[in-house]
């Protein structure tokens, strides 16, 4: 930094100017990686249900109707709190930070109406209750969809 | 500054430390542990009309006073899933309430029983659900406010009901509709010096809630009968029984001071819905009974609410609004009985709420389950209707008054 703060004044434009450029050429090379990780609702590959409407993943997801069409009862899985992908998701789903999908969730919540959807860790566990539960329903990356799940939703 | 008591301060940790042992118990799986809590400072400049959060309270931020209690509480929830058609769920909360017994600190004890997704049978104590945000008006970090608006809420201090209700969900191409029936019964201190609930029975209710994910609109009606009168009205009863030679037909009005025994109801509309960034609510409430101490309240709120990012700001109007009430009986001296219609009088003022509240506010989001929010109130208070105040004095000698009021609160969940 002191040597940037000793150079000629031409040299130190022409410095930051780059600086500048690179950076923005790597924030956008980063966001378009990111936004290559399309995210999918998935269920088990064995759940009759084949597609889900954008209104019934939030149906699920924001406990008003947490069911299949068909009436039977869904198992929703939320990620761990710092996980990217929760804020992404939730950023799609209903256009809000996680913050105020927590505000929401805390007035159905604490008035006992419904429970959050169950919260795991990783991948693996979504992995291991989609074997032992055929009606759980989360979201992951396009690129960790696995034989055992099945595709009910893609985000445009 | 206040103190928090140390049998205060023993209870929140009673509860945080239940908090620990259940949550790392071998029911884990099946033992949801959850909770609520906000500190909230609150400073006034009025020393006739105290800040208090309901009717319940004794307390209350007074002139110069840096006041934490009033708002402030802790609330542990349980949930314990027996299988996908049968759990329970219990909350306990802590907050200025009296008594501070296990029975005023249960807040919600219920089974539940979901025979499909649609049906739900709830047996037990579940929050009051008279108004919209009646079921959450503790949980401070469900709404942008610092406190649910008082004019609105303050009047009915009750915060559960022990009964049975039943929940249908509809699910149509765009909304979803929950229509509720409740049954049961209720109490809560409506006195400023001690305590002395008044129980309704009979407690009956229903609501209609249509919902989308970014609109909302709430249909709510419910009605209790009293059982019994407060101390104060229970003797200026008894007075006005007692004046018959001087008052004819005093033994016919003693009966519609009287409020055992009549029907208080209650009725509300909400709505909320986005125009672009910003996010508007509006309720309209109705309470009245066939008693000259319940007075009929008209009372309201409209809310702007301006989300941006991790940041709301908020702008809300919030208003209570009763006719005066003036003794205008024919009675044979009314120098005589001077006391004894001040006394009415001040029985008929109780309830008659004239005040309106012109609020602004920011949250501030800071984590998932972490907000701050800072909320200036400008209250105008009527001479008279000032029963929501904690007063210094009685309500018919209450002067017209506009109070500030600067709340400062530190929200979280876990």
């Amino acid at each position: 930094m002191n040597k940037l703060i000793a150079m000629p004044h031409p040299i130190k434009t022409l410095f930051l100017v780059m600086a500048f450029f690179a950076s923005s050429v790597f924030s956008a090379v980063t966001y378009a990686e990111d936004e290559k990780q399309e995210i999918v609702v998935i269920t088990n590959a064995n759940n009759p249900v084949e597609k889900l409407e954008k209104r019934q993943i939030i149906d699920l997801f924001m406990g008003k109707y947490i069911a299949f069409s068909d009436g039977r009862a869904a198992a929703p899985m939320d990620l761990d709190e710092e996980s990217e992908i929760k804020s992404k998701f939730y950023k799609k789903l209903v256009g809000m930070p996680l913050a105020r999908v927590n505000a929401y969730w805390s007035r159905i919540k604490f008035t006992g109406r419904a429970t959050p959807p169950i919260a795991v860790n990783s991948i693996e566990e979504i992995d291991k209750m989609l074997s032992e539960q055929g009606n759980v329903v989360a979201y992951i990356y396009a690129s960790q969809v696995t034989d055992k799940m099945k595709v009910v939703y893609r985000f445009d | 500054m206040k103190k928090f008591m140390t049998k205060k301060t023993f209870k929140c940790f009673l509860l945080f430390t239940c908090y620990l042992l259940l949550s790392s118990t071998a029911f884990a799986d099946e033992l949801k542990v959850s909770g609520f809590g906000t500190i909230v400072a609150t400073i006034s400049d009025s020393q006739q009309y105290a800040f208090r959060n309901d009717m319940s309270q004794n307390d209350g931020a007074k002139k110069d006073e840096i006041e934490l209690q009033t708002l402030s509480n802790l609330g542990l929830q349980l949930n314990y899933s027996f299988n996908e058609k049968w759990d329970a769920v219990g909350q306990f909360v802590y907050r200025e309430q009296e008594p501070s017994d296990l029975d005023s600190l249960t807040q919600l004890a219920f089974i539940r029983y979901k025979p499909t997704p649609n049906w739900h049978f709830r047996v037990g104590r579940t929050a009051l659900d008279i108004f919209q945000f009646s079921e959450v008006r503790d949980v401070n970090i469900a709404y942008p406010w610092v406190k649910v608006p008082t004019e609105v809420y303050g009047l009915i201090p009750n915060r559960n009901a022990d009964g049975v209700d039943v929940s249908y969900i509809s699910l149509f191409e765009n909304f979803t509709m929950t229509s509720k029936l409740f049954y049961g019964k209720t109490k809560s201190d409506f006195s400023s010096g001690s305590y002395e609930p008044i129980r309704f029975e009979n407690l009956v209710g229903a609501s209609i809630l249509v919902e989308s994910f970014d609109w909302r609109l709430g249909f709510r009606l419910s009605q209790g009968k009293a059982q019994n009168n407060t101390i104060p009205s229970l003797l200026v009863v008894d007075a006005i029984k007692s004046a018959e030679m001087l008052w004819p037909g005093a033994s016919e009005f003693a009966n519609d001071v009287d409020i055992t025994g009549k029907v208080v109801q209650y009725a509300s509309v909400y709505a909320s819905t986005f125009a672009g960034p910003l996010e508007i609510s509006a309720e309209m409430a109705y309470v009245n009974s066939d008693s000259i101490a319940i007075s009929d309240i008209s009372n309201g709120f409209f809310n702007i609410s301006y989300p941006f990012d991790a940041h709301t700001f908020y702008f809300k109007y919030s208003f209570a609004d009763t006719d005066e009430y003036y003794f205008s009986e024919p009675v044979l001296s009314r120098e005589l009985l001077a006391p004894l219609i001040f006394a009415v009088e001040e029985v008929g003022s109780t309830f008659s709420h004239n005040q309106n509240s012109l609020s602004f506010g920011w949250r501030w989001d800071f984590s998932e389950t972490l907000a701050f929010k800072l909320q200036y109130e400008r209250t105008k208070v009527d001479a008279r209707g000032g029963g929501l105040r904690l007063r210094e004095g009685y309500v018919t000698e209450g002067d017209s008054q506009a109070v500030n009021t600067v709340f400062a609160a530190m929200s979280f969940s876990f």
